[in-house]
C-alpha cells in the first residue's frame, strides 16, 4: 500500500514537472485550503491517516464527475456540466482499516454531498455577476465596442485591427506602445463618451495596460470567493474486519466560512461539524448498533498563504470539541465529554499535505495525537485537459 | 498629360461649334453614368482588400451566411455576444450564431464572460478561424474574408 502511496507521489510530481509555468498550476483549485481540500475533494486524494495509532486507515476519497470526465473529456462542456451538478457536489471514498501490525481490521465506505458550495469558481453566480461589472470592465466594453464600429466604418486596414486585439487580449503590451493610429482614435472615443476610469489611469501611468487591470478585478474577486460557505453533509459506514457487516455508522455535518474580509498572506475560517454515530455496544456479545455517540466540534482555522502565489502552505485549526453518549457507558468513562483539538497542516509539495491533529481532555489531563498524510490529486480542469 | 483630360486627334476633319458641343456633351455623359461609379466601386473593393489581407481586391464583394460556434467548457456560467454589420445576438450556453447577408470582407466583435474556458469558431472563414480564452471577460475581433 505505501507503494501504491508512493506511487502516486510521484505521478503528482510529474505530472507538476510537465506543467508549462506558475500560471497554469495556479488553479482556484490549488489554492485552496488544505482543510477545505478535506471537506470536499475535486478530483481524488489518497490518505494514511492516524499512522502513528492504533487504528491506521488507508483511505481513497474522489468526485464521480471527475472520473468521468477522465474519461470523456466532453463532458466538461457546460451543456454536460450544468446536467450533472449534483454529481459534481458528490464525494465518495472507501478506506481500509489496519492494526498495529497493518492488518486488515475492517472496511470503509462513504458519501458526502456539498449542500452549498459558493466556493466553486466554475459555477460560483455571485462571481458570474460581479465579473466585468467593475467600472474599468464595463469601460473597456464601451471603447472596444467604438473601435469595432470605427473599423467597419473608415475600414482603417488589418494593422489597425490587429493592433485592437492586442489592446484587448494581450496582457503585456503597454498603452503608449501601441500604433500611434490606435492611441489617436482611442484617446477621441475615451474623450467623446467621457471614459472617465481609463483616462485616470492613462494620466497616471501611460504605460498602462488595460486588459492587465481588468483581469485583475476577476483575480481579486475569486479571492473573495475562498471566504464563501461550504456546507456538507455524508455517511460512512464500517464493517467488521471478519464480516461484511456494518459496525459503525457516522451521520454527519460540516460548515466552513471565511472570517472577515479575505486577505493576501493569512486569513481565518470557521469551521463547524457535528455528528451522529451509531456503533456495536462491545460490552454485549451480539453485534448490533446499539451504541449511539453526538460530536459536535466548533473550530477556527488560520491559513498563512505564501504572498507570491498565494498558496496556502501552512495550517493551524484550534477547536473544542463535545461528546454525549446517549447509551450505556464503559466502566471509566464519561456520558459528556470535552476535549480542546489541534491541527497542524503543512503542505510539504503541490498537491501533498501533513496534517498532524491532537487533542487534549482537560478532565484526565490526556494529550492523544494522530499523524496523517494527504494527496490531492489533479484539478478537473487539468483532467479536462488531459494534463 | 493629365488623366483628367481627353483629347482626340480628328485628323482633317473640322467640326462646327454645335458639332463639337454635341460631341463634348455625349462624353461627359458617358462618363458620368459609366466610367465614375465604377471606378469609385473599384475603390471601395481596393479599400476593403487592403483591410482584410493586405492585397487589392478585384471581385466584387460577397454576401454570405457566417456561423459562430460559442463552446464554452468547465462552467456553468457564460455569455458571449457577436456584432456583425448592424446584426447582433447573445448566447449563454455553447450553440451557434448565425448572421445572414454577410458582405466579406469584413469585420466581426465578438466579446463576453465566462467562468471557464470560451472557444470560438467562425465558419466559413475568418482570420483567426478558431480563438480561446481563459476564464474572466474575452473582447476579440475576427477579420471575416
Amino acid at each position: 500500500m505505501l507503494a501504491v502511496f508512493f506511487f502516486m507521489l510521484q505521478q503528482g510530481r510529474a505530472q507538476s514537472s510537465t506543467q508549462q509555468g506558475l500560471r497554469s498550476v495556479l488553479t482556484a483549485d490549488s489554492l485552496a485550503s488544505g482543510n477545505m481540500k478535506d471537506i470536499l475533494i475535486s478530483f481524488f486524494q489518497l490518505s494514511f491517516n492516524n499512522l502513528t495509532g492504533e487504528n491506521k486507515e488507508l483511505s481513497f476519497n474522489s468526485n464521480p464527475f471527475a472520473l468521468m470526465l477522465k474519461n470523456n473529456p466532453s463532458l466538461a462542456i457546460d451543456t454536460s456540466y450544468r446536467k450533472y451538478k449534483h454529481i459534481r457536489k458528490l464525494n465518495f471514498g472507501f478506506s481500509l482499516r489496519l492494526d498495529t501490525s497493518y492488518k486488515f481490521s475492517g472496511f470503509s465506505f462513504g458519501i458526502k454531498y456539498a449542500i452549498i458550495n459558493k466556493r466553486d469558481s466554475t459555477t460560483s453566480k455571485w462571481l458570474f455577476k460581479a465579473l466585468g461589472s467593475d467600472t474599468l470592465n464595463k469601460e473597456f466594453d464601451v471603447l472596444t465596442m467604438a473601435l469595432f464600429d470605427y473599423i467597419e466604418k473608415n475600414n482603417p486596414g488589418d494593422a489597425f485591427t490587429d493592433q485592437v486585439n492586442i489592446l484587448t487580449n494581450d496582457n503585456t503590451i503597454a498603452y503608449n506602445a501601441l500604433s500611434p493610429q490606435l492611441i489617436q482614435v482611442a484617446d477621441s472615443i475615451m474623450n467623446a463618451r467621457k471614459l472617465v476610469r481609463m483616462q485616470q489611469l492613462l494620466a497616471a501611468d501611460s504605460t498602462v495596460n488595460f486588459k492587465k487591470q481588468g483581469d485583475a478585478n476577476f483575480t481579486v474577486l475569486k479571492q473573495e470567493l475562498k471566504t464563501k460557505p461550504l456546507w456538507t453533509v455524508n455517511f460512512s459506514d464500517t464493517t467488521y474486519k471478519d464480516q461484511f457487516v456494518f459496525s459503525n455508522l457516522v451521520l454527519a455535518t460540516q460548515f466552513l466560512k471565511g472570517m472577515g474580509k479575505f486577505r493576501s498572506g493569512s486569513n481565518l475560517e470557521l469551521d463547524l461539524k457535528s455528528s451522529l454515530n451509531f456503533m456495536d455496544d462491545t460490552s454485549y456479545t451480539k453485534r448490533d448498533l446499539k451504541r449511539c455517540l453526538f460530536n459536535a466540534e466548533a473550530g477556527v482555522n488560520w491559513v498563512i498563504r505564501n504572498k507570491a502565489n498565494d498558496r496556502s502552505w501552512f495550517e493551524m485549526k484550534f477547536s473544542g470539541a463535545y461528546q454525549h453518549n446517549f447509551n450505556r457507558l464503559y466502566s471509566m468513562e464519561q456520558r459528556d465529554l470535552l476535549t480542546f483539538n489541534g491541527t497542524v497542516r503543512v503542505r510539504l509539495i503541490a498537491d501533498i499535505w501533513l496534517p498532524l491533529e491532537f487533542k487534549y481532555d482537560p478532565k484526565s489531563g490526556n494529550v492523544f495525537g494522530f499523524l496523517n498524510v494527504r494527496a490531492n490529486f489533479n484539478t478537473l480542469g487539468n483532467i479536462a485537459k488531459g494534463k | 498629360m493629365p488623366k483628367t483630360k481627353f483629347t482626340i486627334d480628328l485628323g482633317n476633319t473640322q467640326l462646327t461649334d454645335e458639332q463639337k458641343s454635341k460631341i463634348l456633351d455625349a462624353v461627359h455623359k458617358t462618363i458620368n453614368s459609366n466610367v465614375k461609379p465604377k471606378a469609385a466601386e473599384q475603390a471601395v473593393i481596393k479599400g476593403a482588400g487592403a483591410g482584410t489581407g493586405g492585397g487589392t481586391a478585384t471581385a466584387a464583394a460577397a454576401s454570405k451566411t457566417v456561423t459562430i460556434n460559442a463552446t464554452f467548457t468547465n462552467t456553468d456560467s457564460s455569455s458571449l455576444t457577436a456584432t456583425c454589420q448592424g446584426q447582433s445576438d447573445t448566447v449563454s450556453e455553447s450553440s451557434d450564431i448565425v448572421f445572414n447577408n454577410i458582405q466579406t470582407p469584413g469585420v466581426l466583435l465578438v466579446m463576453g464572460k465566462s467562468l471557464g474556458s470560451t472557444t470560438v469558431t467562425i465558419t466559413p472563414c475568418s482570420n483567426p478561424a478558431t480563438k480561446t480564452f481563459p476564464p474572466g471577460v474575452f473582447r476579440f475581433i475576427f477579420k471575416l474574408c
